[in-house]
């Protein structure tokens, strides 16, 4: 599970990191966040197919599928979704098909639990202290009446690395997507693209 | 058919990571400050948690020094 995350970077620096281009007309603002929380707006990066560049949004940390009729109803936990299980299902299926995300952040929390009512926070971050990018999916929800709507989006975790096994004893921690792939996540087709081996 | 990246969902690699212990103030939504990333040792002892304050009981009206309220 991964429902906790620092993002100090700026609009300026997300730009430059993951090559966004001039974001000064950019009508988002926001904050550094020292504690980004479930059911938070927080910025996230998706490939804009209409102009061919990565763009950003704000959109809202808890995927609701478009069948949700209320979101005050779901009881769903989709704060996060199971890598191993993103083909299975008619809830993430679409999302991780055609609606990948990055989701910028300077590091990440896990808890530690000592006892049943105690847990440690731990902070996972990258040597060099560069921001980096967790795999998240994403979904445009419409209320029943499409009066409103809200983009929302998801986390995806797989099993832990060594690090953060050791440290906590979670049995999850967020996929992180090297800045190599961060094109092959955003965007779909390019893997059709590629030659044959 | 289109290929879903699925090879790129595995665990990063430890080696380019670090990690640390911070405050259980983490845990509380409402404070957002940068030093919520302070390391603190990694044997240091668990705070307590603080205790809840019980509210006073507001006094019935039998319990009230004998005035008459203004309405009654």
């Amino acid at each position: 599970m991964c429902g906790r995350y620092q993002r100090r970077a700026d609009k300026q620096r997300i730009a430059e990191a993951f090559q966004l281009g001039n974001v000064d007309g950019l009508a988002l603002e926001f904050v550094p966040d020292y504690n980004a929380a479930p059911q938070s707006m927080q910025p996230v990066i998706v490939w804009d197919k209409q102009f061919g560049t990565r763009s950003l949004y704000m959109m809202f940390w808890r995927f609701l599928p478009p069948y949700v009729t209320d979101p005050k109803k779901f009881k769903l936990d989709t704060i996060n979704a199971k890598g191993e299980t993103l083909l299975d299902g008619n809830t993430w299926r679409y999302a991780f098909l055609h609606y990948r995300c990055l989701v910028p952040v300077d590091s990440f929390i896990e808890w530690k639990r000592i006892d049943p009512k105690t847990k440690l926070p731990w902070m996972f971050a990258m040597k060099d202290d560069e921001l980096f990018a967790l795999a998240g999916v994403y979904r445009r929800w419409r209320s029943p009446d499409r009066k409103s709507e809200m983009d929302t989006f998801a986390i995806i975790t797989t099993e832990p690395n060594e690090l953060l096994a050791e440290k906590t004893g979670h049995d999850r921690m967020p996929v992180i997507i090297k800045r190599s792939d961060y094109q092959r996540w955003l965007e779909p087709e390019t893997w059709n693209s590629l030659p044959s081996i | 058919m289109e290929q879903p990246p699925i090879d790129l969902i595995r665990p990063f690699d430890s080696d380019k990571m670090k990690a640390w212990r911070v405050d259980r103030r983490i845990n509380n939504v409402k404070i957002n400050e940068p030093s919520l990333d302070q390391p603190i040792q990694d044997d240091a002892p668990i705070p307590e948690k603080p205790k809840r304050v019980e509210k006073p009981q507001r006094k019935t009206k039998s319990e009230n020094s004998g005035q008459l309220g203004m309405f009654g």
